[in-house]
């Protein structure tokens, strides 16, 4: 497999990145849906009213005059706002919304159950979970949707993905997308300022993702996510304490069955 | 009757390899939702076949068309192309112990012919080769046996 050293989609990527984690965090779905709900009582109300309407004496109320003389106007302004709300809810609401409060306990509880004698100190420990997200024509890529801890929690790395062509899977979690399966990977810490084409290309990345990384950690667990056997994202447990792999065949499962209990948890959360 | 068995995965040795990707050691692991919680055995007495079914944390579609080897039907999943079930044709539910030898070379055949041309073991598109390889440590004579009955 050839590596690809850049990546010309990454800063659009990033972008459309950055707009899709507005999208699932900002409350504009339930305003829609408030809006819809309201504009389809009011349809109602309206139907009845301007059917009697013509019976009645609106002196009093200019108001209600005014309506009743554009009866096809109003009529037609309501419907249009009920489906235009209704179109752009059901539009943002495939984006992903999710209880990310409980998403970040649950990476809470992944991360100290992996690394449970680990000096937070010295070597930082993340868990983080990442969503496949596509758009057209900038092709796929996985973005954060949260992270265990409270640093670390600008949530700016992407990974390009890919179903169908190998090397464009890049960064642990893309080769862990690729495969489909747990990847274990550990790598030598890469000092700043220093060389770090060997780092680059151990951990699949190209020069963008490189730049952008917040933390150059030197062990990976990375494990992909699934809803229905269809491939949702990627978890990365990553820290920068290089003896932090297994050390025996026995903790080897225990983590096993550790991320067997964090997939579960995970699927009761996700969509 | 079907006949249920529990997997421990704590005790599974298999479903793990290293790979030596440009002189760098990556471990390769099964996913999670290919390891199977546990195995039911079961006689479909109008097909005539004997069918293990393995279940696993995800309820994964069935591919369209099951794999076949010499009469053997390895359903795969969709996506993942995990092993669902292995389905083998037998004459009678009541299978003595030469039946369960025979069973077990047939299946093992199978799985054999299942994974002769894969190119490449990691690949998304071809069969799960380390959910296999978990599905056959699993269908030890030992376990067969509970699962015949």
């Amino acid at each position: 497999m050839t590596r690809p050293q850049r990546h010309p989609k990454h800063r659009l990527q990033w972008m459309a990145n950055l707009a899709a984690r507005w999208f699932a965090a900002n409350p504009l779905i339930a305003w829609l849906r408030g809006a819809a709900t309201l504009s389809a009582t009011l349809t109602i109300v309206a139907l009845s009213y301007l059917k009697f309407a013509d019976g009645f004496d609106l002196a009093a109320y200019p108001l209600l005059g005014w309506i009743a003389a554009r009866k096809a106007g109003v009529f037609f302004a309501l419907v249009l706002t009920q489906s235009v709300c209704q179109i752009l809810g059901w539009l943002l609401g495939r984006f992903e919304r999710h209880d990310l409060n409980q998403i970040h306990k649950a990476l809470d509880r992944i991360a100290a159950k992996h690394f449970p004698g680990a000096d937070l100190g010295r070597h930082p420990v993340r868990v983080t979970l990442f969503k496949r997200r596509s758009l057209w024509p900038l092709g796929c890529w996985l973005g954060a949707v949260e992270r265990s801890g409270e640093n670390y929690r600008r949530l700016r790395s992407i990974f390009s993905v890919s179903d169908s062509i190998e090397s464009e899977n890049t960064g642990v979690a893309g080769r862990c997308y690729w495969t489909g399966r747990t990847l274990c990977l550990g790598v030598d810490p890469v000092d700043e300022g220093g060389d770090a084409t060997d780092y680059k290309n151990k951990t699949y990345l190209t020069g963008e993702e490189y730049d952008r990384l917040s933390l150059k950690s030197c062990f990976f667990l990375a494990t992909c996510i699934k809803v229905d056997g269809k491939k949702w994202g990627v978890l990365v447990l990553d820290t920068t304490d290089p003896h932090a792999a297994p050390k025996s065949k026995t903790m080897e499962n225990r983590r096993r069955q550790e991320l067997e209990h964090a997939t579960e948890l995970l699927a009761t959360l996700l969509r | 009757m079907p006949r249920h068995v529990w997997v421990n995965s704590d005790r599974l040795e298999k479903g793990s390899a290293v790979r030596n990707v440009g002189g760098m050691e990556l471990t390769v692991e099964v996913s999670p939702y290919s390891i199977p919680k546990a195995v039911v055995g079961r006689y479909d007495d109008r097909r005539g076949r004997f069918v293990i079914e393995f279940k696993y944390i995800d309820d994964e579609k069935a591919a369209p068309s099951p794999r076949l080897s010499d009469g053997v039907e390895i359903r795969e999943g969709l996506y993942s192309h995990k092993i669902l079930s292995i389905s083998i044709p037998i004459d009678s539910p009541h299978l003595e112990s030469v039946g369960v030898i025979s069973l077990r070379t047939r299946i093992a055949k199978a799985l054999k012919e299942r994974l002769r041309d894969v190119e490449d073991p990691d690949s998304p598109h071809g069969p799960d080769v380390l959910n296999q390889e978990v599905a056959e440590e699993i269908l030890s004579d030992a376990t067969l046996m509970e699962l015949v009955g």
